[in-house]
């Protein structure tokens, strides 16, 4: 549903019987989400316009990434096929509202959960695929440990977001000065960074994994450990349909919960297959899906480890170690509801 | 800026400049005496040049990298002056600090922590012919040097950044003399042992922790099953697990003639050394909290050295020839002279709520039959109801009040017309043998209202966990300490007798010391005595939220 024409309707029927009567009209004026998507056979996932290991087209021009696997999980759960999927790359300020048009039916394209944009729009971040922080990447010869080691730095930063605050409250905090050169485009923050312009550059960690892949020596550059906001990152969808938002919420949760179970893509057709089968055959009548979506999903992307490590991972360029979205039983904080 | 760890492929390498500085050191030296003799000054000639390029960059680069930028003023100090020759790309000096650093982890430090290898590229690609990129490593060498001096010598963190409850002075650390002093030095290694924390409490935990990760080498320990309490006498079939353990820590005989499963004898007596150690109780017998310290793996023991000794590193330098020493995860207070543990008695130190903070300070006085003011927040919430419904009973126990210098008896006021808000008066409790600081306080005045006294309660000192206190520490045999503090402060005159008698007297009595006495409240889970090393438990929780800090983790985590 259109923001615009639920406030027109509203507008319009604001007597005492118009409420319920523009709720009426509301659920009237479109079948649900799940419903258009299957009619429209490929599901429309909003993604980064290019985001390292996130969402990015590789050389064959194949849309890859955490945030595309997830976009590839819900359209296995509905199609059982991951190719279903048309993907929108859509930039940060055009996003959301990408989203409250109905452009897209999800969004999942690394952003950030805040009461803002959760209750101050129309949207509904389902839980977080991904924990994400804002942090520091130095060159490895300065031999710091600590952004507190930073004083009377300068920091490259892309303008435009609340990175630039974030940090300048924290070296405030902290009784360090610093100066900041701020960068409209990344590509620009990175290359006075890679020139010597800027001792150190500030964005969401994993951001800074792609940053770093991108320079002329990688292994030069050093992500320090401290993070220094909390940037919890998920797929968001509309608020109006709570169908959907039950879909899209619980495919998070069953490559969460399939990870914790030790459902993989390689175990869904093996060992694990009456597990999953199980798991599946309990959830899929109520989200409005077939009993075998589970096991199509993992067996398709994967479960969320599986994503992390192929996307961004140790052995990919970027580099990352699981930390806190490490499973809550393995020393992380990713934690799902369980499936019963 | 020309930026050398930028790019700079790798060249076909001058001997000219300094061979035995850079890269192949001294295998490329020529060999002929006049190819020396040349070289040789010609190789003074490029030194010269290069550190004036150091000293045009320090004077007037606009940005130089962070490490030389934070620093600019006292390298550009040291270089400047007559004798500031350079210090790394002289003689085979910068391979020497690679070295050192790499092997940071001997002083519990962590070599990850500091650049070795970008550095090692740095002389790698370095170009003979560009004296100023030469000028900007010799530059980075110094910040390197400066950076992990610092760490050995003061440590990596504020203290108070890791825990408000730390309140020792933040000490800094002399760059200046540093540099000035690694010019000085023939050996890189007669330096950085001098910027050690000087203490012998320091040097036994850097030889444990060598010990110990020699132990972690050779496997560490296997885990011993958890099972029924095991005393001496008895037969288990865990004997041969704990004999294994203890093995490797405690002197146990581990190939013992006799039955295997027989739990006697000289095991009985690792046992108990082990129980000493880990400041359990000493009776051989083999209980759960026993096991469990057993089978605290290798690493975490390590990690409890490292802590323990970068906590040295905060401490002041000069402890003092005569001092006290509390140690509040150890449970105890020692009185030291020339080095020499005089004294070691059981204290009650702060619970994890009212913790007792760490700091250092001077004990400037005594005071025999102490009284003890009730502290005005706790005299009105927990006291008022008492003194309204049963004055009495408050003044059977000596406490009076005390308005401006009149002083009344508690019976002697009608309470009901006080309360909060309105309680013009001190409670105080007169000396006596139901005063809560019992005989004797020993005042180290200072913001944290905590000090040394004894206590009517003795219950406390027979269990081996003794976290019972608001904050102050109560010592176990407090007369004997007021004499030996006494003593050790300059006063003469006094022996037991004269204690016990003015004791006796019960009037309050204050005894100045001639010479402060350095008191040192310190909270260290590790240390290394007679009995080998020492582990206690992270009683505040302190141990946890140092290595979350060493990590990188937000402390409230």
């Amino acid at each position: 549903m259109k923001l615009p024409s639920l406030s027109a309707r509203l507008s319009a029927c604001a007597t005492t019987l118009g409420l319920l009567l523009a709720a009426a009209l509301g659920s009237q004026a479109t079948a649900g989400t799940l419903e258009d998507v299957k009619a429209r056979g490929t599901l429309v996932c909003g993604v980064s316009e290019g985001l390292g290991g996130f969402s990015e087209k590789d050389g064959q021009g194949t849309w890859r990434g955490f945030d595309v696997d997830f976009c590839k999980a819900v359209a296995l759960a509905i199609f059982a096929d991951a190719g279903k999927v048309e993907y929108v790359p859509l930039s940060a300020t055009d996003r959301f509202k990408a989203l409250t048009d109905g452009k897209v039916d999800l969004l999942s394209r690394n952003s950030t959960w805040t009461l803002s944009r959760d209750a101050g729009q129309s949207l509904e971040f389902v839980g977080v695929s991904y924990f994400d922080g804002q942090g520091f990447m130095v060159p490895a010869l300065y031999g710091a440990t600590s952004p507190l080691q930073l004083n009377g730095a300068t920091v490259c930063v892309v303008s435009g977001t609340t990175t630039q605050d974030n940090a300048a409250a924290y070296f405030e905090r902290a009784g360090l000065k610093v100066s900041f050169l701020p960068f409209a485009e990344r590509q620009d923050a990175r290359k006075a960074y890679a020139d010597g312009k800027c001792d150190a550059y500030t964005a969401d960690r994993s951001a800074l994994a792609g940053e770093r892949a991108e320079l002329p020596k990688p292994d030069d550059h050093i992500i320090l450990k401290d993070v220094i906001s909390k940037e919890p990152l998920g797929p968001v969808v509309r608020d109006d349909d709570p169908k959907w938002v039950n879909l899209v919420r619980w495919v998070l949760f069953g490559l969460i919960d399939a990870e914790e179970a030790g459902l993989s893509s390689a175990s869904v057709g093996a060992d694990k297959a009456q597990d999953a089968g199980l798991l599946g055959a309990l959830s899929g009548p109520p989200l409005g899906l077939p009993d075998v979506w589970l096991t199509r999903v993992i067996g398709g992307v994967g479960n969320i480890g599986e994503i992390f490590e192929r996307n961004l991972g140790e052995d990919t360029p970027m580099q990352l170690s699981r930390g806190i979205n490490a499973l809550w039983t393995q020393g992380g904080i990713l934690y799902a509801p369980p499936i019963q | 800026m020309h930026r050398p760890f930028s790019s700079a492929p790798l060249r076909p390498f001058a001997i000219r400049l300094c061979a035995a500085a850079l890269l192949t050191f001294a295998t490329l030296l020529p060999t002929g005496p006049a190819a020396q003799a040349a070289t040789v000054q010609e190789r003074q000639r490029n030194l010269a040049v290069i550190r004036i390029n150091a000293i045009d960059l320090l004077a007037r680069e606009k940005r130089l990298p962070l490490p030389i930028q934070q620093r600019r003023d006292v390298l550009r100090a040291y270089y400047e002056e007559q004798a500031g020759e350079l210090l790394w790309l002289r003689d085979d000096r910068a391979e020497a600090l690679v070295a050192i650093l790499n092997d940071a982890g001997a002083d519990g430090l962590r070599p990850d922590d500091y650049p070795t290898g970008q550095l090692l590229s740095l002389m790698q690609h370095a170009d003979p012919e560009d004296v100023r990129g030469l000028a900007l490593i010799e530059l980075f060498f110094s910040a390197a040097f400066l950076e992990y001096s610092a760490d050995l010598s003061v440590g990596r963190f504020l203290p108070s950044k890791v825990d408000p409850n730390f309140f020792l002075k933040t000490r800094t650390f002399d760059q200046a003399a540093a540099l000035q002093a690694v010019a000085k030095v023939e050996d890189l290694d007669d330096f950085f042992d001098a910027a050690q924390p000087p203490s012998s409490y320091y040097a036994s935990l850097r030889g444990a922790l060598a010990q110990y990760r020699e132990l972690q080498v050779e496997g560490g320990w296997d885990l011993v099953p958890l099972g029924p309490t095991l005393k001496p006498g008895m037969t288990d079939p865990r004997v041969a697990a704990i004999r294994d353990r203890l093995a490797t820590t405690d002197g146990a005989d581990p190939a013992p003639t006799g039955g295997a499963e027989a739990y006697d004898g000289e095991l009985v007596k690792a046992v108990e050394r082990f129980q000493a150690r880990h400041g359990l109780d000493v009776d051989g017998v083999v209980g759960p909290a026993a096991l469990v310290a057993m089978n605290v793996p290798i690493e975490d023991r390590i990690a409890e050295i490292e802590l323990a000794m970068e906590r040295w590193r905060w401490m002041p330098r000069d402890l003092g020839q005569q001092y006290l020493m509390v140690n509040i995860a150890g449970f105890e207070l020692r009185r030291v002279k020339d080095g020499q543990a005089e004294e070691r008695m059981s204290v009650v130190v702060g619970k994890p709520y009212s913790r007792t903070p760490v700091f250092s300070d001077q004990v400037r006085y005594i005071e025999l039959n102490p009284y003890w003011t009730v502290p005005s927040g706790i005299a009105v919430k927990e006291e008022l109801g008492k003194l309204r419904s049963n004055p009495g009973g408050l003044s059977s126990q000596g406490f009076q009040a005390v308005r401006g210098k009149d002083v009344y008896d508690l019976t002697s006021i009608n309470w009901a017309n006080y309360g909060p808000g309105n309680f013009p008066f001190q409670l105080r409790q007169q000396p006596g043998p139901k005063n809560a600081l019992g005989r004797v306080k020993f005042m180290f005045p200072n913001e944290h209202d905590v000090y040394l006294h004894d206590t009517p309660s003795r219950a406390a000192f027979s269990k081996a966990e003794r976290a019972f206190s608001h904050g102050c520490i109560r010592l176990s045999r407090p007369l004997e300490l007021a004499l030996q503090v006494l003593t050790a402060g300059g006063i003469s005159g006094w022996n037991m007798d004269r204690i016990n008698q003015v004791v006796a007297t019960q009037k309050n009595t204050v005894v100045k010391l001639a010479a402060p006495l350095p008191i040192h409240l310190t909270y260290l889970t590790a240390w290394v005595d007679e009995d080998g090393v020492n582990f206690r438990k992270d009683i505040y929780n302190q141990d946890a939220k140092l290595l979350a800090a060493l990590d990188g983790k937000a402390l409230a985590w």
